[in-house]
């Protein structure tokens, strides 16, 4: 932003990416430099483009060789659309949460504050100008190598729908933040926005087939009636409901995005608790009850529930595959849960990151702080990965396919100190991390869980002998495992 | 044997140097009071004793090293900005600081009753205004007797009568054999709490000494005027008070 005027719509729209990134995440290890952070957010927003647009097209030039159905093409731009617009929306609505600063420093200015709707409207869509841009120009491209319109109106669905539930969603905010306890409940709720549209980015082999052709009343539904083009209806009511709703989105937004100048932070009620102190011996059970308490008020909510949600759609999948294709699919299921269960430990770290200063002037190691994260982490793989095993067992799914993912645990486990080693990173930045660094971190723990699994096919491959490969995924695990504890041990 | 020595520290964000090359020591039942403008350095110096920015040099805590894991349960800190928890509540994050120190809850029930925080324990600590926040802070600082006490600004935000309670707090840790390291920009609170005076400047400790030593050092009749002299700021305030 160097050398360019700052107006009044930059400074706000610097202001609510500043409250809604960072001012909430901030450490209290080191002062930060909030324009660095917002420069990070913006850079961020660059990145993700940029990715969208190369994916957008790459999806395209995919679907060509797919038989996907018009829905199913509809619903995967859709998720795809939807996401990228909430990604970036979502957190800059948090600064209606709790955060008079705005309002407090613009009351103090002579500036009427009707005249400050179109402008709160326009920093807002400021937040998502390169993503607008990267979805349409990406969705068009899409639908001319498709050579039909689906990605580019399943995409403006999925702007649309995403605009309009941010716009909810920052009513809801204001509604609740005279409360705290109404305001982490919202925070927590919100943070399932993100998954709806996840759902459709992360199974598209389970929607791409949904045929609706014979279900004509759809045709008169938002989002289903694109699936009716060759009919007038059809073109009719899906031109009708796009736009509907963005006339909607559009006219909403500048009262939506004005609620942040009425938001307030929520006044402490003197309360009273009943009962004595409930003080548990053990440090890790009270260090993982703090870190849930913690994560069920926050955002972090949603990342806990990445694994059930894809633990549930896999279920359902277990009882819609024959039972001669469940055992190779086994395999994919299992790890992908496994690989999703790897979003706790990572979420625990995450919410640690605010009041860090708190955890560390208390007696607690690295590794003191691992283990909480590693008993969850055990009880949500065994959890998801038992129930997924007993129901392919129900459906005769042999024990060759199912004990290598009860095997399984040591690679997600590898995840803890990986993700240890690069929050004390983050702490070290000052409490935000620079987004390439995020991407590697990102790919270097995918990678990390993704070795043991890797291993176990490779000496399958080769010896054939089932015992043996699974032998060397454990052991694999647990040295990888070892290795980065004592990394994480020693660093710093 | 002192309790906490700090030699030769720097602490640097970036290419900004915080903290230039630093020493002091705190024995057994001495209070350290660390002086300095804003910027001067105090605030990093506060946070490296407690392991919480990188640094250079060396920071030994009675004679086991540096202060960081288990070796922090002889130490109670209280940081300009509250080191709390804010998305618990008051009794779970005080919970929480009590089982990983090991203390009971006859301990924190006296705290809390001190500082007054018993209304609060059910409330949300982001809702707490900065005082009750620090007063937190304090319980948490206080509940397990460590031996060494660093507080950073600890009167800032707090009540005449929460300000009293901690000022007698401190003098009874002292009494007991404890040290205490602590910053504030009140002179006369530290005229009349510490034994011994650090003057940080631009990141160095520019005097040192007894409030006598220090006012003899500088040829001054009050601290407020060693201060000033110390970090060469006498004629500037005139001159910018009499521009004005």
């Amino acid at each position: 932003m160097r050398g360019r005027r700052l107006t009044l719509e930059r400074a706000l729209a610097r202001e609510i990416l500043y409250q809604g990134y960072t001012a909430s995440r901030q450490s209290g290890l080191r002062p930060t430099n909030p324009m660095r952070s917002v420069s990070r957010a913006n850079t961020m927003k660059y990145v993700l483009s940029a990715i969208w647009l190369i994916a957008l097209i790459g999806y395209s030039f995919a679907l060509r060789f797919e038989r996907a159905t018009p829905l199913g093409m509809m619903l995967l731009f859709f998720g795809w659309g939807g996401i990228l617009i909430v990604s970036n929306l979502l957190p800059a609505s948090y600064a209606v949460q709790g955060s008079s600063y705005m309002r407090d420093a613009l009351y103090l200015l002579p500036i009427d504050e009707g005249g400050l709707e179109p402008t709160f409207a326009r920093a807002f869509i400021s937040l998502i100008d390169y993503p607008l841009v990267a979805l349409l120009a990406g969705s068009v491209v899409a639908s001319a190598i498709i050579g039909a319109p689906y990605p580019f109106l399943g995409t403006i669905f999925g702007i649309e729908v995403a605009i309009i539930a941010i716009e909810v969603t920052i009513f809801a905010f204001s509604s609740a933040s005279k409360s705290q306890t109404k305001s982490y409940a919202m925070r927590a709720l919100s943070a399932f926005l993100p998954l709806i549209f996840v759902m459709f980015m992360i199974s598209p082999t389970y929607f791409m087939g949904i045929d609706v052709s014979r279900y004509t009343l759809l045709e008169f539904l938002p989002l289903a009636s694109g699936a009716f083009l060759y009919s007038p209806v059809g073109v009719a009511f899906t031109a009708i409901w796009a736009a509907l709703l963005g006339y909607y989105a559009y006219t909403r937004l500048p009262s939506a995005a004005l609620r942040i100048l009425h938001a307030s932070s929520p006044a402490a009620i003197a309360k009273r608790v009943r009962g004595g102190w409930r003080i548990i011996r053990s440090r890790t059970l009270a260090i993982l009850r703090a870190d849930i308490q913690m994560s069920v008020r926050s955002v972090m909510i949603s990342m806990l529930v990445v694994p059930f949600v894809l633990f549930v759609i896999f279920m359902m999948t277990t009882y819609t595959t024959p039972p001669a294709v469940l055992g190779a699919m086994s395999a994919y299921y299992g790890i992908e849960i496994a690989y999703f269960t790897i979003f706790v430990p990572y979420s625990l770290y995450a919410i640690e990151v605010r009041g860090a200063a708190a955890m560390r002037t208390l007696p607690v190691t690295r590794v003191s702080m691992a283990l909480p994260k590693a008993l969850l982490l055990l009880v949500v793989y065994y959890a998801f990965e038992g129930a997924f095993s007993a129901a392919m067992a129900f459906r005769g799914v042999g024990p060759a396919y199912i004990v290598p993912l009860l095997a399984g645990f040591l690679a997600p486990a590898s995840s803890i100190p990986a993700a240890g080693i690069m929050f004390e990173r983050t702490l070290r930045e000052g409490g935000s991390l620079g987004t390439l660094q995020a991407i590697l971190n990102f790919i270097m723990i995918s990678l990390l869980v993704g070795v043991p699994y890797g291993i176990y096919y490779a000496v399958l491959y080769v010896t054939g002998v089932e015992l043996l490969g699974i032998a060397s995924m454990v052991s694999a695990g647990a040295l990888e495992f070892s290795v980065l504890m004592y990394l994480l041990s020693r660093y710093g | 044997m002192p309790v906490l020595r700090v030699s030769n520290l720097r602490v640097m964000y970036g290419q900004k140097v915080a903290v230039d090359g630093i020493s002091f020591r705190i024995a057994p039942g001495e209070i350290y009071g660390l002086l300095g403008p804003n910027g001067a350095g105090k605030t990093s110096t506060i946070k490296a004793a407690v392991n919480l920015v990188e640094y250079s040099g060396e920071i030994d805590l009675m004679g086991m090293g540096r202060p960081r894991g288990n070796l922090l349960n002889n130490v109670g800190a209280v940081l300009e900005t509250p080191a709390v928890l804010e998305a618990l509540t008051v009794k779970e994050f005080l919970e929480l600081v009590a089982s990983i120190r090991g203390v009971d809850g006859r301990r924190i029930d006296a705290l809390v009753q001190a500082f007054e925080l018993n209304e609060y324990l059910g409330a949300y600590i982001s809702t707490l205004s900065q005082g009750n926040k620090q007063k937190v802070a304090i319980v948490s600082a206080l509940m397990h007797r460590p031996k060494l006490l660093i507080l950073d600004e600890p009167f800032n935000a707090l009540d005449v009568k929460s300000a009293r309670i901690l000022k007698d707090v401190v003098q009874n840790h002292r009494r007991d054999g404890g040290a205490v390291l602590f910053s504030t920009h009140v002179m006369e609170i530290a005229e009349r709490m510490c034994d011994r005076i650090g003057i940080l400047n631009e990141g160095k400790l520019v005097m040192e000494g007894t409030t006598k030593s220090i006012l003899e050092q500088a040829r001054a009749g009050s601290l407020e005027e060693a201060f000033l002299r110390a970090i060469h700021a006498e004629e500037e305030v005139k001159e910018i008070a009499e521009a004005l």
